[in-house]
């Protein structure tokens, strides 16, 4: 039976419960003009994609203008990518997998999905978001963060107690059925949260703390999206989930102050060349063009990602990718293997 | 052996058989509906059944988290479904045993609910009494948290209530007041008339009402995934396996959980409550008896109940208007058409979810009406199989027939996932036994006669069908094509695993958007959703005039 063409289906319903690691909101401005060398004019490039549409529309005219090169694509959300892939693994309909996280990216090339692609831009990108074996390649990185709704602190809460900046602030008895985030065994976002707190502290106090914390806890969803737009809205105090998730909210007006706390887990959409692609020459310039400066600034304003390109602007609100204070040591691979075990004990604490 | 002694008589098999080779065509649509119940019914349950491995099932078993889920689902439906009940009953009581005055409005108002998914008075009930409900917080600057199963018990009790009140109200209406009047001559009355002579007479039917609410809660998806939070059944978990942990197999576990109690319920009600019942026979009222048998307190406590109960409603589909179109209810009140434009003028599911509704409701009204000519009217072996295959969809959880379907078409001459095909068939499916039902109940009162005249002149199977049957029975027909259009806008837990892309609906389209907490955008399609059936049977009732029966299910 082909459980993965089957899992295609229901991960429509994915991509509307489970929030999907990378994508975002956000209003669209236009890029800078970028110097025209229209190599590729009268070609195109068929790609999959796991962001959300404006991001994707922002990056697909960026190209074109740089290169003429046409762009075609369907958006997918991860899950449901990586189950179309498999299934069209013989003859791959499309040239290039743009987005999702790179857990996925793993197992596609695992699977003898994607293929190799050194792209002479790599270098622009710090040498831990971009795979050793030359498969997959960083485009933006989306990272953990505390966010606390600013208006409900400052009524209830300021002068009583102090403002969270660290996983261990969430142990206050002050926060009790304030806290809101995702299920780790339902949603992607979650299970990030808990394995890079594992991995950094080690299972027995990481899980102690994942406990202590889990006692404040008053929901834990099914989406990786849901905590953002209900601390927004007043409903919780606090949030833990992916900072970009927390901005959109933020940015539309329902005011969230942010904290990326110290070793905060993350995780990268990544951008990968299919096996057999059918534009070859199409597939490697637009990996060579999500390496850029200008397409990192289209992720940034678009889906307010930190860009991989440490040229790129920073989302306003964020510091820059080398002052966050990431858990730099998070092992994508390790994580994906510990992930079911963990979830089963999360679920037990 | 059989078929030689069988060939002597004259209603044997052998005698059944030799009459369906005189009407080939007959013959065929017997064919071809079999064809269709084991393509569509018993290949996806086997397929479905087939799927988990030993250890699934005994990790399934054993896993405390899926105990839980299984006692939660009973508990919390069960317990919805009697406070619907009760809730119906007085409703109906009132309705059917009264002269209250505005009887027809509050009819008409005790139907709104059922225009929009069950999921809306969730969705109203997080902005009225949510931890920033309106009520709860802006007015009455309550800090409460009723996420889990109190809220899901009073959600899915107003969810259900229509259901029920539909339900017991048609009891009601088929007991014949000629019994009660006799009682009422010989000295009964008041309390005493209605335990010993309403009641009685209503029981068999009250407990059909009963399992069918609790058959429909216990699937129900929508509430608890919104309002139930951490409270986890069946349902949500079955989704959650799947779509979140990966774990289709154990998916399918908890799907077939769910179908042993709806089974269960399915079987009491068919083997041993029809056979049982007291309704008389007469059906319905005769004209120009009215009852009038309560008391004027009753009858003023009856009344105050009815005005709280459309109160209610009027307040949750208020609030779901307002939220819709003002900037953020409870701090901006500027009006806004954006929601509405995003969720509604700019998306395709309302159109997908109408086109799918559409046909599904002119299957089930087809397929029903010719099922029962079939079962009731002609005699052919494994007459009673197809009436209980007609049924079986009635007891099946939408969450078991989509994963079911997804498992057996994804694949092969019949690969449907990603299609509006499959949501189509789900639908048809869940709706099927409305339509079986609605047009035997039809068949059942037209005189056999005419059709025998029919024959009589020459006229075969298909003739008499089409020139007589479908005619006489327009008024059935509309009405199961009525219900199964609105059942199918509104279905949550048939299509969540069924829908794809290109393919979205609208009924989901609210539930994940008030789930990632966009009430205003979910308000607004919910709107969108009224309309659009308002506008459908608006706009047939102008076409059609007589020949439907819209308002007066």
């Amino acid at each position: 039976m082909n459980f993965k063409k089957m899992a295609a289906a229901f991960l429509t319903g994915a991509c509307m419960l489970t929030a999907i690691g990378c994508g975002g909101g956000g209003g669209g401005e236009k890029p800078k003009d970028a110097k025209a060398e229209q190599s590729l004019k009268g070609k195109e490039v068929v790609l999959y994609v796991s962001f959300h549409e404006d991001t994707t529309k922002e990056l697909a005219k960026g190209f074109k203008e740089k290169t003429g090169c046409e762009v075609k694509f369907i958006r997918l959300p991860t899950g449901e990518a990586v189950a179309r892939l498999i299934a069209e693994k013989d003859a791959p309909k499309a040239d290039v997998w743009l987005g999702g996280t790179i857990d996925a990216h793993e197992k596609m090339k695992a699977e003898g999905i994607t293929t190799k692609y050194t792209s002479p831009d790599e270098k622009n990108l710090p040498a831990a978001y971009v795979d050793k074996d030359g498969f997959w390649k960083g485009t933006y990185l989306e990272t953990l963060a505390i966010g606390v709704n600013e208006a409900r602190f400052n009524k209830e809460f300021k002068g009583k107690v102090e403002m969270p900046t660290k996983l261990e602030d969430l142990l206050n008895p002050a926060f009790k059925g304030e806290i809101i985030m995702p299920d780790p065994a339902k949603s992607g976002t979650g299970s990030t949260f808990l394995t890079s707190v594992v991995q950094c502290m080690g299972e027995e106090k990481g899980l102690e703390l994942l406990k202590g914390i889990k006692a404040n806890v008053a929901q834990l969803t099914p989406s990786g999206f849901t905590p953002a737009q209900k601390c927004g809205a007043g409903e919780f105090l606090i949030t833990v989930n992916f900072l970009s998730d927390q901005m959109n909210v933020s940015n539309k007006g329902q005011k969230i102050i942010s904290t990326v706390f110290p070793n905060a887990g993350w995780t990268l959409c990544g951008v990968s060349k299919l096996k057999g692609a059918p534009h070859d020459a199409a597939a490697n310039a637009f990996i060579d063009y999500m390496m850029s400066k200008e397409a990192g600034d289209a992720m940034v304003k678009t889906a307010n990602g930190i860009a991989c390109n440490p040229k790129s602007i920073t989302p306003a609100g964020s510091k820059p990718l080398n002052e966050l204070p990431l858990y730099k040591d998070y092992d994508f691979a390790k994580a994906g293997k510990e992930k079911d075990a963990l979830t089963a004990k999360f679920a037990g604490l | 052996m059989q078929a030689a002694s069988a060939g002597r008589e004259q209603t044997g098999w052998a005698s059944e058989i030799r009459a369906l080779r005189r009407e080939p065509q007959l013959l065929l649509a017997i064919g071809l509906l079999f064809l269709m119940f084991a393509v569509f019914i018993i290949y996806p349950f086997i397929k479905l059944i087939l799927v988990p491995s030993a250890l699934d099932w005994a990790l399934a078993i054993t896993g405390k988290e899926f105990q839980e889920a299984f006692v939660h689902t009973l508990f919390s439906s069960l317990l919805s479904t009697a406070s619907a009940m009760v809730m119906g009953f007085l409703y109906a009581y009132a309705m059917n045993y009264t002269d209250l005055p505005g009887r027809r409005f509050f009819q008409v108002v005790a139907l709104l609910p059922s225009m929009a998914p069950t999921v809306v008075s969730g969705l109203a009930f997080i902005m009225l009494f949510g931890r920033r409900g309106f009520i709860t917080y802006n007015l009455l600057d309550l800090k409460v948290d009723l996420y889990g199963w109190f809220g899901l018990w009073v959600v899915q009790t107003i969810a259900f209530f229509p259901l029920a009140y539909i339900t017991i109200s048609g009891v009601l209406k088929s007991i014949s007041p000629n019994l009660e009047l006799a009682a009422q001559n010989l000295g009964a009355k008041g309390f005493y008339l209605f335990r010993t002579v309403t009641l009685r007479l209503a029981t068999p039917g009250l407990a059909s009402a009963f399992l069918l609410v609790a058959i429909n809660s216990l699937a129900d998806f929508g509430n608890p995934m919104l309002v139930g939070a951490n409270y986890h059944v069946l349902a949500t978990e079955a989704y959650a396996q799947v779509v979140g942990a990966w774990n289709l197999p154990m998916g399918a576990v908890l799907s077939v959980f769910l179908v042993i109690p709806t089974l269960i319920v399915f079987f009491i009600q068919r083997y041993y409550l029809e056979k049982n019942s007291y309704v008389t026979v007469t059906g319905k009222p005769v004209a120009g008896l009215t009852r009038v048998t309560v008391s004027p307190a009753v009858r003023w406590m009856l009344f105050a109940f009815c005005c709280f109960i459309s109160l209610s409603i009027l307040l949750i589909i208020g609030v779901v208007c307002l939220f819709a179109f003002t900037r953020t209810f409870g701090f901006d009140y500027t009006f806004t058409m954006d929601y509405f434009i995003e969720g509604v003028l700019q998306s395709s599911s309302l159109k997908n979810s109408w086109m799918a509704s559409m046909t599904t409701a002119v299957f089930t009204t087809l397929l029903g009406i010719a099922l029962a000519f079939l079962t009731l009217r002609r005699r052919f072996p494994g007459r009673a199989v197809m009436d209980f295959l007609a049924m079986l969809p009635v007891s099946l959880p939408g969450t078991f027939i989509g994963l079911a379907l997804i498992m057996a078409f994804n694949s092969g001459p019949l690969e449907m996932t990603g299609t509006l095909v499959i949501v189509v068939v789900g639908m048809t499916l869940r709706q099927l036994p409305v339509g079986y039902r609605q047009a035997v109940s039809g068949l059942s009162q037209i005189e056999k006669s005419l059709e025998q005249a029919s024959t009589n002149l020459g006229a075969d199977s298909l003739t008499t069908f089409w020139k007589i049957i479908v005619p006489m029975l327009k008024n059935s027909l509309s009405v199961s094509f009525v219900y199964s259009f609105m059942r199918s806008m509104n279905t949550l837990s048939t299509v969540i695993f069924l829908i794809s892309p290109e393919w979205n609906l609208a009924s989901i389209n609210i539930m994940s958007l008030a789930n990632q907490g966009f009430l205003t955008v979910a308000s607004a399609t919910a709107v969108g959703m009224m309309l659009t059936i308002f506008l459908t049977f608006g706009l047939a009732k102008l076409i059609l005039r007589d020949q439907i029966n819209i308002f007066d299910l």
